[in-house]
C-alpha cells in the first residue's frame, strides 16, 4: 500500500505536497506551487521582454481557465514586479448560444474581481454572422477553421478599437506542442518554423500577440485555477474540435503518460525546426518585373506586395486584396443565399450533391 | 465531463475500495451515455488528460488507481483537455 | 545522377565499385530490402561479360549469428554468383570508455570517472522507462552500424525504413526533443562519420509498412522475420514513444490515408539548424542550443552560476532526468581505433 506520509513538499520540506510537476516530477505544496508557477511566468516575461512600461495590454479573455489564470497572474505580477502596464480584458462574442452566454457572464465577473476594463466585440457586429449561423451553413466540421480566422481578426480589431497594440492570450505549452504536431501532420510548411514563437504578428497588422504561458503546462494551469479557487467557466465549446485535431490531442496525452516532459520536448524540437532554403531558379529577373508580380495562393487569395494594404471589402488591414475573413464569409454568403431559397428544406447531403452537380455544369 | 458535481456515494465495502473501484462504480451508476465510458476510462485506468484530485491532492502522489478510499474522502475528476 | 554509381559495370571497368552496407534487423522492411537488393544484383550478373555494380555488405547488430547463416542458406543459390559479405556484430563493441554522467537539480551536467564495468545489458537497464531504454538502444544500433560501415570500407549505407517507419521516427524524434536530428538522420544524403563521408539512403521511403508486409508474405520471407515484441497488451504507460506514435499512425491511417506521406514529405524539407555548438557526450548528436540555458529561462529553481562539466543534448538530459544519471560510453572511436578493433576481431 502506498504510504501517505512521505509526501512532503520537496521545496520547503515543511508542508504536505499536493501536486507533482509534469516537467521535472518535483512534488510541491500549494504555497510553493503558487510561488514557483508565478515566478516562472515572470521569468518568461522578463527573458522575452514581453512588456514595456506604460504599455496597455489587452488580455484575450474567454472566461475559460487559461485566460482567467492569465488575467489573475498578470495582475499579480504587474503589482509584484512593477511592470507598469495597464491591463484590459478583451472578449469575443462568437455567438454560440449556451456556450458563450455563460462564459461571457464569467468574464463580466472577472472584470469586477480583477478591476479591469472589459471590451466585448461580437462576430455579429463585425461580420454580420454568428458562429451558430456559420455552423448551420457550413456544418460542424469546419467550424474551428472559421472560428480561428474570425477570432484572430476580431481580437485585432477589438484591440485597434481600444487603441491597444498588444494582445496576450492564454495559449499554453500543451496548445503549442499540439500546434507543432498538427503542423507536421498537415505538412504545413508555412507555419512550421514560426509556430513556437512567443510573439507573433500578422503581416500588415500593427497588433502583436504574445503567449506568456508558452512554457506552462495545462495541468499546472488547471491546478492553479483550482487551488486559487478562480472563477472560470469550464464547458467545452459546443462545437467539438475537428476530429483530426482530436486524434493528435489524444496522441499527445498518451505520450505525456510515458514521458511527462514530452510537451516541453516537442516545443524544444519545434524551436529547432528549420526549412531548407528553397532553391532559387537560375536566370536573372528584372526588378521591375518583380514589382508587378502578384502571387496567387493555393486558397485563391491574391497576395499584394506592399504592407498597409486594405481589404477591398471590409477595409481592414490585409496583405491580400480580400482578407481571409472576408474570403471565408464570401463563401458562406453563397450558401446562405442558397439556404434561403431552399428554405432549410434541403438536407446537408443533398445540398452537397447539388453543389457538386452544379460544379459540373458548363455552358 | 468537466464540471464536477458533488455526488456522495457509498461504494460497497467488502474489500477496501480503491480509486479503481470508484472509477467502475462511476461508469456503472453515473454515466448516462455509454459513449462517455471511453472519454473517462482507457486501458482500465482513468484516461490520460483527466486530472484526479483526492482531497485536493494530485492522485499521482497518492498511488493513483491503488489508493484506498477512506470515509469522507473527496475525489475530483477534472478534464485538463480544452475548455479555452 | 547518384544512382549511376550502382549500375552494372562492363568489361574490365576500372570504375570503382562502391561497397554498400545494409543493416539488417530481421524486421520485415530490412528483409524486404535485402531481398530486393539481392535480386537486383542477380540481374546485374546475368550478362556474362558484366560485373555487379556494387558490393553488398549485410550487417546485423546482435548476438544471434546463426540467423545470418539461415538467411545465407536460403539464398545460397543466388549468393554463389554474387560478391557479398555477411557480418554479425556483437553490440558489445559499443561498450568502451565508460564514465558516469549525472544531471543536477540545476540542470548542470557532471561527469565523474567510473569504476564499474557494466556490460551492454546492464547499461541499458539503468534506464527505468522502456522508452528511454529504446531511445538509447537505437543509438547503439545506429552507432555500431556506422562504425561497421567504416570498418568494412563502405561508402554507402542503405536503411530499410519504410515510409511508415520514417513518419514514425519524425514524430517520435520530435516528441523526444530531438527534432533537430530529423534532417540528418532521416533524409537521404551524405553524413560525416569518423572522418569519412557516408552516403545514407532509405530506398523504401515511398513504400508503406503494410505493402512491405505483403511483399514479405508473397515472397515467402515470413519465416525469416524476427517476431516483434507485441505491445498490444501493454498499458499505455509501458509503451515507448515510438510504439505510441506507430499505433497512432495505424489508427488514423484508414481515415486519413495521406497523413503518413505528408509527414515524411515535410520531414524531407527540414534542414539541420545552423551553428553547431557542441556534441552531446552520450549520443554524439549536435547541440545547437544549450539545454540548460533553455530550461533556466522557465525554471524557478535554476541557478545560472552552476556550470556543466560536459555537454549533454536535450534529449539525453530528459532521458536521464533531473537528478538522474547513468554510466555510458562517452567518446566515439576514431577511424584508426575502429579499424584496429575490427582487425582484432577477425
Amino acid at each position: 500500500m502506498p504510504s501517505r506520509t512521505s509526501n512532503l513538499c520537496e521545496r520547503c520540506e515543511a508542508s504536505k505536497a499536493v501536486m507533482r510537476r509534469p516537467k521535472n516530477l518535483q512534488k510541491l505544496c500549494k504555497e510553493c506551487f503558487f510561488h514557483v508557477f508565478e515566478t516562472e511566468v515572470h521569468l518568461t516575461i522578463e527573458k522575452e521582454k514581453l512588456f514595456q512600461p506604460g504599455e496597455t495590454v489587452a488580455i484575450g479573455a474567454s472566461g475559460g481557465k487559461d485566460s482567467t489564470v492569465l488575467a489573475s497572474i498578470l495582475k499579480t505580477l504587474n503589482e509584484r514586479y512593477n511592470y507598469g502596464i495597464h491591463l484590459v480584458l478583451l472578449s469575443i462574442d462568437e455567438g454560440i448560444v449556451g456556450y458563450r452566454d455563460d462564459s461571457l457572464a464569467t468574464v463580466k465577473r472577472n472584470q469586477q474581481q480583477y478591476e479591469m476594463p472589459l471590451e466585448i466585440v461580437s462576430y455579429k457586429d463585425l461580420y454580420n454572422w454568428t458562429m451558430d449561423e456559420i455552423v448551420s451553413c457550413s456544418g460542424v466540421k469546419s467550424s474551428c477553421t472559421y472560428c480561428g480566422v474570425l477570432r484572430r481578426q476580431a481580437l485585432d480589431r477589438g484591440a485597434m478599437k481600444l487603441g491597444i497594440s498588444h494582445v496576450v492570450t492564454g495559449h499554453n505549452a500543451d496548445d503549442m506542442a499540439e500546434t507543432v504536431l498538427m503542423n507536421l501532420l498537415r505538412g504545413d510548411t508555412a507555419r512550421l518554423e514560426s509556430s513556437t514563437n512567443i510573439t507573433t504578428k500578422s503581416t500588415g497588422s500593427p497588433i502583436k500577440r504574445s503567449k506568456p504561458f508558452k512554457y506552462c503546462y495545462q495541468k499546472e494551469i488547471v491546478l492553479y485555477a483550482h487551488y486559487k479557487k478562480l472563477d472560470y467557466f469550464s464547458t467545452e465549446c459546443t462545437y467539438a474540435p475537428e476530429a483530426f485535431r482530436g486524434t493528435a490531442r489524444v496522441l499527445m496525452k498518451n505520450l505525456e503518460s510515458v514521458r511527462p516532459s514530452c510537451i516541453l520536448d516537442i516545443i524544444y524540437s519545434g524551436e529547432h525546426f528549420k526549412l531548407k532554403q528553397r532553391k532559387k531558379r537560375p536566370g536573372p529577373k528584372t526588378p521591375a518585373l518583380q514589382d508587378q508580380e502578384t502571387e496567387i495562393r493555393s486558397d485563391g487569395s491574391v497576395s499584394l506586395q506592399n504592407n498597409g494594404n486594405r481589404c477591398e471589402r471590409c477595409g481592414y488591414l490585409s496583405t491580400n486584396r480580400i482578407c481571409k475573413a472576408c474570403l471565408l464569409l464570401q463563401g458562406l454568403e453563397l450558401s446562405r443565399a442558397k439556404l434561403s431559397i431552399a428554405a432549410d428544406a434541403v438536407p446537408k447531403v443533398e445540398e452537397d450533391q447539388l453543389q457538386r452537380r452544379l460544379q459540373h455544369l458548363s455552358f | 465531463m468537466h464540471s464536477v458535481t458533488v455526488n456522495e456515494c457509498t461504494v460497497a465495502a467488502q474489500e477496501p475500495p480503491t480509486i479503481r473501484d470508484l472509477m467502475y462504480h462511476i461508469t456503472e451508476t453515473l454515466l448516462v451515455d455509454k459513449k462517455d465510458f471511453d472519454v473517462f476510462v482507457e486501458d482500465g485506468t482513468i484516461r490520460p488528460g483527466i486530472l484526479v484530485l483526492i482531497n485536493d491532492t494530485d492522485w499521482e502522489l497518492e498511488g493513483e488507481d491503488e489508493y484506498v478510499l477512506q470515509d469522507g474522502d473527496v475525489v475530483a475528476f477534472t478534464s485538463t483537455l480544452h475548455g479555452g | 545522377m547518384q544512382d549511376e554509381k550502382f549500375k552494372v559495370k562492363f568489361g574490365k571497368s576500372t570504375a570503382e565499385r562502391p561497397k554498400v552496407l545494409l543493416p539488417l534487423s530481421y524486421g520485415s522492411s530490412s528483409l524486404a530490402l535485402f531481398d530486393m537488393v539481392v535480386s537486383h544484383l542477380e540481374e546485374q550478373c546475368q550478362n556474362e561479360r558484366a560485373v555487379q555494380g556494387y558490393v553488398l555488405v549485410v550487417l546485423h547488430v546482435g548476438e544471434d549469428a546463426a540467423r545470418m547463416e539461415r538467411l545465407r542458406k536460403k539464398y545460397s543459390q543466388v549468393l554463389e554468383k554474387l560478391e557479398a559479405e555477411f557480418v554479425t556484430v556483437d553490440p558489445a563493441v559499443f561498450v568502451r570508455d565508460l564514465a558516469r554522467v549525472t544531471v543536477t537539480e540545476e540542470y548542470a551536467v557532471r561527469r565523474t570517472e567510473n569504476s564499474e564495468s557494466l556490460d551492454l545489458q546492464e547499461l541499458l537497464l539503468q534506464f527505468e522507462s522502456r522508452s528511454s531504454r529504446q531511445d538509447f538502444w537505437q543509438q547503439v544500433v545506429q552507432e555500431v552500424a556506422l562504425r561497421s560501415a567504416v570498418a568494412h570500407d563502405c561508402s554507402v549505407v542503405i536503411f530499410g525504413h519504410s515510409m511508415s517507419r520514417l513518419a514514425e521516427e519524425i514524430l517520435a524524434l520530435t516528441a523526444k526533443g530531438r527534432g533537430a536530428e530529423t534532417a540528418h538522420r532521416l533524409t537521404d544524403g551524405e553524413i560525416e562519420y569518423a572522418g569519412r563521408r557516408l552516403h545514407v539512403i532509405h530506398p523504401l521511403r515511398d513504400v508503406l509498412a503494410s505493402e512491405i508486409k505483403e511483399y514479405v508474405r508473397l515472397g515467402g520471407l515470413q519465416e525469416m522475420v524476427a517476431t516483434e515484441e507485441s505491445v498490444k497488451h501493454k498499458s499505455a504507460k509501458n509503451k515507448t514513444v515510438n510504439e505510441l506514435v506507430r499505433e497512432y499512425f495505424e489508427t488514423v491511417e484508414s481515415e486519413y490515408p495521406e497523413v503518413i506521406s505528408t509527414v515524411v514529405k515535410i520531414g524531407t524539407k527540414l534542414d539541420s539548424p545552423q551553428g553547431m555548438a557542441q556534441q552531446c557526450i552520450l549520443c554524439q548528436e549536435a547541440i545547437y542550443r544549450d539545454p540548460k540555458t533553455w530550461l533556466e529561462q522557465m525554471s524557478e529553481s535554476a541557478n545560472k552560476e552552476v556550470q556543466s562539466d560536459v555537454p549533454l543534448c536535450y534529449g539525453c538530459l530528459m532521458n536521464l532526468g533531473v537528478g538522474g544519471g547513468a554510466v555510458w560510453p562517452v567518446s566515439r572511436p576514431s577511424r584508426e581505433e575502429i579499424l584496429a578493433e575490427y582487425i582484432l576481431e577477425e
